[in-house]
């Protein structure tokens, strides 16, 4: 298991403690406390994980987000002190994957950082189908027409989600479930930036949506194959 | 902006101040009287009758006698039809044998009632009598025709007291009713019936003469119905020996017919009996023809008329042209042309429709002063003329065409003075010349059938003195002859029997009074079907023109303006043509609603065709 | 906002306030005048009746509304009617003039002609009388020498030709008629009448009297009436009685149809009626014109106002020119520009704030994550610790949890007093989160002893709404149930009906006192301050549910008895924006004892049911929770002594008369009326002072 833990953060009091948390929990972190810094701490340590500070000195949290995403499809975790709609969905629209409000609890934040890494450990080949898109899972890719589409591995995750149960209808609490890793209910916005997000990578048109489509009431489907 | 919203100001402005004219030109319109519009017809609204009418009451309980007597004589004057308040002043006996419409006594003053002196007295016996006096003016007969009377009249009228009832009613009195003379003239008009001479037709044409025959129907009391119905029961006595009627023996109208009135078109639907339907086309438009020719001078409005037979059917329909084209009736013939002689005694004519008469020479012989003349007669249909020498010797006879030649007299007299040698001719609508020799040896009357020939004397009844005037009515039935007995003159009118046999000659009977109030009769000449217009003194009064009616009673309506030192007088059938008369003045004329005028100073012998 | 204010915030600004549910028209004057008698069917009669005036008042009802509505309309109405009745005031005056004019004129004209006909008359007599005798000497020489024969003189051709030439000066003018002296056939006379006029007919009778018992003239007004079927006119008439030549009297009447008077006064009437006519129609024309030029910047004004009050605080009037209604819209903008102002100023006040709480919280909350960690991490290794350390680690850790919700409450809170809530609505299925929700407390209820039971969800409960929200407020609601529930179950219920849906919590707990119903949502208020602190909690919990129904334009209301247990009872619209009308679930449970005392002592009081199920609607007034009842309150207090007095103004519970009816103060125990034996059979242990008066609250937007 991979543990490279990249946390962004300036406040060192709190960086320092979630270090001994993380390397608690067998994780190795690596820790940047300025904006401007974290993109070339990013390329310099390679992490499998990105912890990432919304409000930093220098760079902005989500502009850091942008400019990670921009280059890898590792997956964010954001911490944020404010709970509002608009910061969480800038910040989710900006790259990230998962978001954690402070204050919270190591355990919490131990188990999102787990649930986000663990996806990579699953290897099963498999080719599935979705509309005219064909996925193999274990290549991780994604191609319409033999031309491959990127997606960020939490993308992939929904899309995968969706696309091997085309019959059925998921509640956006069952996929968060499946694909965040919750266990209770939590912020169903996380499910619909993220499907945003998806149809702009995968749809011909967002606006009619054909491989994820929306069902009213209930949550999302994948489209017909 | 701000300019803008200027300038759409200042337009709407603009456009503000040009509605306002508008508006006040329009209220202008409104607000003064127009001076021009449409056409539109004038609704004639027809006078307010002024008549008086009298309201015949039923007998009050326990009327005295007098009372009886006064109040069935005031019912003898009403508008009741059938008379049936008067027949409730009788006793049920009377009122069955009464038949009011037997006669109708015209008296000067109405009836004057006298109680007949009786030995017995009144209460005691419930018996009494009364005597309705008055002087006679003229009576009515059963026919309806008129005729002039005189005399004092005397009638006992008999009351008795019923005994049931104690009541006073009539129980003898005279038949036909009684009245004063404006009460008769209040009541009764005169009609004229048309029928058709039997002798003569239209010599160019062929079509039957109408002749009129004057009756009195009772003017309040459906007179169109009346009408009718006198004209279908045939025409008078005194005429009917030389009219016919078209309309078979026995026509009538249906049962239960009244109350005839014109419709909306001006129709008038006239339903007759079986009899009347068994006639053919031409006979039914005769029949039309005298129906409408008689009710034209009741409503002169009545465009047509539609005769119906049985259930409706209908047996003939006439209009006005149709009933023209049909009979020949000499007021609807308009003449073209009066004729006089000019100061050289040329006959000269000026068209009667032209409003500023200009005199024309007249073609022919007569018009080129080839002989002096004293008087004329042009024929009817304007082709011939016949005319009298100054000295009344002879009467020549010519055509009106140019080129033509005087020729020899056709009639001459022997009289010895001008005065006792012949009289001014006249023409019929048959186109018979009729002249008289006024000499007072061998008084003779001629008639040249079609204006020449041999001159046909004409059989004459002894008449009561010389004859000094003869015009012969247009439909060639019918003569007036003016007599002079003691430098008195008189009108007289009498029928022209024609027995129709070859070599037959006419004869002129049954002559009668026209004008008995005259004594003096200086000029005349037919002026309509039955109508003549007189220049004569009354008695004890002075030379006057006026109208006369053939049946001898008085015309309503104005007489002529006053024109004095009338010789002689032209009128036409047709009264809308001037009348013309020559005077101290020379020949003046009279256009309808104007006064005298001069034509020309030095004309003498005016005559219309005829 | 302070203390109770909390329950029962005005409605949102723009929108106007609510009516009652089933009354039309807040209007209290007219509005209660029309619909106290016509239109509210003041008929109580026969339903026949009712159903009548219905029918007549539903078409009517737009137009009342119209007319309630639009003073234009009003105004114009009123000058209509007014001037019509002017004008029908001026025509009678006018006309009636005009009428005695020419009837004066009329009747001298008439008068002098007829007195100069009466005198033609005597004097034709007269020469007659003296020429008869000598003529009927001449004329006819037998009967006229004696006295008989000049009585019986012919007078009846003399006596037509009289009237003919008496009517022949008139030409139409006028009518002559003769009659009788006495009756219609008195001495054998018939009557005369020129023109067609019918004599008997067209003389009046009373006229007829005068003219036969005296010798002087009379007139009078009559109708001629013509025998030949023309129409009778209306006429003046003026008799006199007469001599004939005989000396006999009789009548002799001049007729004068006023046909030309009537025509003139018919012109007349007709330009009249035309000019008010014209006269009505331009005045209304003229009212709606003037009272346009007022309503119009009015009708603007309140447009703008509108306008303004929805947030537009741009909006301005148009001014022009220097009238009052200028001087009203520069005052009016005056006004918007200083609320504009104002506003303005809040609103950065607002930002300041928020910007400040969201800064706070931040700084606040990233060393509280730092304190969290370190305290979890000290806490996991607690066992390594001495006893003293180690309870102080749990102490740490429990106290930080505590913290750290108060934390959250309060920056919800104040999120909610910023108005920075916003609402995420979408449909959802209300019976996915109460399940959710109900599974979430089940630990605590197990602890706690009771259980959760669901009713109603059977069928889908579906409601645009923010999933997140209403969570809470449920968790909230069914958690505080738990915990007060005394280990009793705890029910709740979902329903749906009439565009809303609502879930009701129960609990069988130790309930509400009156009042407390509204003071349970005021921030940090406790039901027992000695219990409260033993179960956690930060206090806000129900301040901020209320927030969130108020967000999604719903309800939260509270109602419990002392030892009845309570209910709180959330309703929501189904869609949003939909203003509510009421809840499908009544506010006072049907098992609460009050019902089923009710329910034994008989049916008789079934409104009250209907009544809980349509709250009533605080009216705009900010500061009493519950004006309507407020103002209705110290009323019915006064009047009817059932009323408790606690529930006075102030309480903002509903005022719920006792169903003994007998006056009661509050300290007093209980009665021993025939209610008490009616409740429930469990009495009130805790002894509580007020044990029976079920306290209810009606909490909303």
């Amino acid at each position: 298991m991979k543990g490279r833990v990249l946390v962004v953060d300036d406040d060192t009091a709190l960086a320092e403690m979630l270090g001994i948390v993380l390397r608690g929990e067998g994780f190795e972190p690596s820790f940047v406390a300025d904006g401007d810094k974290a993109l070339a701490a990013f390329r310099e340590t390679k992490p499998d994980l990105v912890l990432l500070d919304l409000m930093l000195p220098g760079r902005d949290g989500i502009e850091v987000c942008r400019l990670i995403r921009a280059e890898s499809g590792v997956p964010i975790v954001m911490l944020t002190a404010k709970s509002d709609t608009v910061d969480v969905v800038v910040g989710l629209e900006s790259g990230a994957d998962d978001y954690i409000v402070k204050p919270f609890k190591p355990k919490e934040l131990v188990a999102r950082i787990r649930a986000r890494l663990r996806r990579s450990e699953e290897p099963a080949p498999e080719q599935l189908t979705i509309g005219d898109l064909v996925i193999d899972v274990a290549g991780h890719s994604v191609k319409r027409d033999g031309q491959s589409i990127a997606l960020t591995p939490l993308e992939f995750d929904l899309l995968v989600a969706l696309a091997r149960k085309p019959w059925q209808v998921f509640t956006r609490e069952v996929l968060l479930e499946q694909v965040w890793g919750y266990r209770h209910a939590a912020d169903t916005r996380l499910v619909n930036v993220h499907v945003q997000r998806l149809r702009s990578k995968v749809e011909k048109d967002p606006e009619r949506p054909e491989i994820v489509v929306t069902v009213r009431g209930v949550g999302y489907k994948a489209g017909p194959s | 902006m701000g300019v803008d919203r200027e300038g759409g100001v200042r337009h709407r402005s603009g456009r503000a101040v040009v509605f306002a004219a508008c508006g006040v030109v329009l209220l202008a319109g409104c607000a003064s009287m127009p001076d021009s519009g449409d056409l539109r017809n004038v609704e004639s609204t027809p006078r307010q009758d002024t008549g008086v009418r009298v309201f015949a009451m039923p007998p009050a309980e326990d009327a005295e006698p007098s009372e009886i007597m006064q109040g069935f004589l005031e019912a003898l004057t009403s508008d009741d039809p059938q008379y049936d308040t008067a027949r409730k002043y009788l006793t049920a006996d009377a009122a069955r044998v009464w038949r009011p419409e037997r006669s109708a006594t015209v008296l000067a003053n109405g009836p004057s009632v006298v109680p007949d002196r009786e030995p017995a007295g009144r209460e005691t016996t419930g018996s009494l009598s009364y005597v309705l006096t008055g002087s006679r003016v003229a009576t009515v007969d059963a026919q309806q025709a008129y005729a002039p009377a005189d005399g004092p009249f005397r009638k006992k009228v008999h009351l008795t007291k019923d005994a049931k009832s104690g009541q006073w009613r009539i129980d003898s009195l005279p038949q036909g009713v009684v009245m004063g003379k404006t009460d008769f003239q209040r009541n009764y008009m005169s009609v004229n019936k048309y029928y058709f001479a039997s002798g003569p037709t239209v010599g160019t044409t062929g079509q039957p003469v109408a002749v009129a025959d004057p009756v009195f129907v009772r003017s309040k009391v459906d007179a169109m119905t009346q009408v009718v119905r006198s004209l279908l029961s045939g025409p008078t006595h005194w005429l009917g020996p030389v009219v016919r009627s078209s309309f078979p023996t026995g026509t009538a109208l249906q049962k239960g017919v009244s109350g005839l009135t014109p419709d909306d078109r001006n129709t008038l639907t006239v339903p007759l009996n079986a009899d009347a339907s068994r006639v053919g086309q031409a006979k039914c438009t005769e029949m039309a023809t005298q129906l409408l020719f008689t009710l034209r001078n009741l409503t002169p409005t009545l465009d047509s008329v539609e005769l119906q037979g049985p259930g409706g059917r209908l047996l003939c329909e006439l209009n006005e042209q149709d009933a023209e084209s049909a009979a020949w009736q000499a007021s609807a013939q308009r003449p073209q042309n009066l004729y006089f002689l000019d100061g050289k005694h040329r006959l000269v004519r000026l068209s009667t429709g032209d409003p500023t008469p200009a005199t024309l020479p007249v073609p022919g012989p007569l018009g080129e002063g080839a002989k002096e003349l004293q008087s004329v007669a042009v024929s009817r249909d304007e082709h011939t003329v016949a005319g009298v020498g100054a000295d009344g010797r002879s009467l020549y006879v010519t055509s009106l065409a140019s080129g033509g030649s005087l020729g020899d007299p056709v009639v001459s007299s022997q009289g010895a003075r001008p005065e006792d040698r012949l009289t001014r001719p006249s023409w019929d609508a048959a186109g018979d010349l009729w002249v008289a020799d006024r000499n007072p040896d061998a008084q003779k009357l001629y008639v040249l059938k079609q204006g020449a020939g041999k001159p046909v004397q004409v059989t004459l009844p002894s008449l009561p003195g010389r004859i000094q005037d003869v015009r012969v009515a247009a439909d060639g039935v019918r003569v007036a002859i003016v007599v002079e007995k003691d430098g008195k003159q008189s009108l007289l009118i009498g029928r022209i029997e024609n027995e129709g046999k070859p070599g037959e000659s006419p004869s002129v009977l049954d002559l009668h009074s026209a004008a008995p109030d005259l004594e003096q009769v200086t000029a005349m000449s037919w002026a309509g079907d039955s109508r003549l217009l007189v220049v004569g003194v009354e008695q004890g009064g002075v030379h006057q023109m006026r109208y006369v009616q053939v049946d001898g009673s008085t015309i309503d309506g104005p007489a002529p303006a006053a024109l004095s030192g009338v010789k002689a007088i032209a009128a036409a059938e047709d009264d809308r043509v001037p009348l013309v008369a020559c005077s101290e003045d020379g020949i003046v004329r009279l256009p309808s609603g104007a006064q005298w005028q001069k034509v020309d100073k030095d004309g003498t012998a005016p005559v219309y065709p005829g | 906002m302070a203390g109770d204010s909390a329950a029962s915030a005005p409605g949102r600004s723009g929108t106007r306030p609510e009516r009652p549910v089933g009354r039309q028209g807040a209007d209290p004057g007219r509005g209660r005048l029309f619909e106290g008698g016509l239109l509210q069917g003041g008929v109580q009669g026969s339903p026949v009746l009712r159903l009548f005036m219905r029918w007549v008042r539903r078409p009517l009802l737009p137009v009342m509304r119209l007319w309630r509505r639009n003073i234009q309309l009003r105004v114009v109405a009123t000058t209509l009617l007014m001037s019509l009745g002017v004008v029908l005031l001026l025509g009678f005056v006018v006309i009636g003039q005009v009428r005695n004019g020419l009837l004066d004129a009329k009747v001298k004209a008439s008068q002098s002609q007829a007195t100069g006909g009466f005198a033609v008359a005597k004097q034709k007599a007269d020469d007659e009388a003296a020429s008869g005798g000598a003529g009927g000497a001449t004329g006819s020489g037998d009967a006229a020498a004696d006295a008989d024969g000049r009585q019986s003189q012919s007078v009846i051709q003399w006596m037509s030709d009289l009237v003919e030439s008496l009517s022949s000066g008139g030409a139409g003018a006028f009518d002559v008629v003769t009659l009788p002296v006495g009756d219609d056939s008195g001495g054998g006379r018939s009557p005369r009448g020129s023109g067609n006029v019918s004599p008997t007919d067209s003389v009046p009778g009373d006229l007829r009297e005068r003219i036969s018992d005296s010798t002087t003239a009379a007139q009078s007004y009559t109708r001629i009436v013509y025998k030949d079927g023309k129409e009778s006119q209306p006429a003046l008439v003026i008799g006199k009685q007469v001599n004939d030549p005989n000396g006999h009297p009789y009548e002799l009447y001049y007729l004068f149809p006023l046909t030309q008077e009537e025509k003139s006064l018919s012109l007349v009437k007709g330009t009249l009626a035309t000019a008010g006519l014209f006269v009505v129609v331009l005045l209304g024309a003229i009212a709606w014109l003037v009272v346009r030029q007022v309503v119009t910047p009015v009708r603007m004004a309140a447009g703008i106002a509108e306008r303004l009050s929805a947030g537009r605080l741009q909006e301005r009037m148009k001014v022009t020119g220097e009238d009052d209604i200028a001087r009203l819209g520069e005052a009016f903008n005056k006004m918007a520009q200083n609320l504009q102002v104002k506003i303005q100023q809040l609103e950065d006040l607002s930002r300041m704030q928020r910007r400040f709480v969201s800064d706070v919280s931040h700084e606040l909350r990233t060393p509280l994550t730092t304190v969290r960690m370190a305290a979890d991490v000290i806490h996991e290794a607690r066992e390594d610790f001495d006893p003293v350390t180690a309870r102080s680690a749990e102490l740490l850790a429990d106290q930080l949890d505590r913290f750290e919700s108060l934390l959250a409450d309060l920056l919800e809170i104040s999120r909610f007093d910023a108005g920075a809530a916003a609402l995420e609505a979408e449909p959802i299925d209300l019976r996915e989160v109460v399940r959710r929700v109900v599974g979430g407390a089940a630990p605590l209820a197990e602890r706690k002893g009771s259980r959760v039971r669901i009713v109603g969800d059977q069928q889908p409960v579906v409601a645009e709404a923010d999933a997140r929200r209403v969570e809470r407020v449920l968790r909230n609601l069914v958690v505080n149930a738990v915990e007060h529930g005394e280990g009793k179950d705890v029910v709740v219920k979902l329903a749906a009906a009439g565009g809303a849906v609502a879930v009701a919590v129960r609990d069988y707990g130790v309930g509400l006192k009156p009042g407390e119903a509204t003071r349970v949502f005021s921030r940090f208020w406790r039901a027992d301050p000695a219990r409260a602190r033993t179960t956690g909690g930060t206090g806000l919990g129900l301040s901020i549910a209320l927030e969130d129904a108020r967000l999604h334009g719903g309800w939260l209301q509270a109602w419990g008895e002392p030892g009845g247990g309570s209910q709180f009872r959330l309703t929501l619209p189904r869609t949003a924006d939909e203003p509510l009308r009421g809840s499908p679930i009544p506010l006072e449970p049907k098992d609460s004892r009050r019902n089923r005392g009710l329910a034994a002592a008989g049916p008789a009081r079934g409104g009250e049911e209907k009544r809980a199920t349509v709250p009533v609607q605080p009216g705009g007034g900010q500061a009493p929770p519950l004006p309507a009842h407020a103002a209705i309150a110290p009323h019915l207090a006064s009047v009817t002594p059932a009323v408790d007095p606690s529930a006075l103004p102030g309480s903002g519970a509903r005022v719920v008369p006792r169903p003994t009816g007998g006056t009661r103060h509050p300290g007093e125990p209980p009665a021993h009326g025939p209610g008490t034996d009616t409740y429930d059979a469990r009495p009130d242990a805790d002894g509580r002072k007020d044990p029976s008066e079920p306290g209810e609250a009606f909490r909303g937007r």
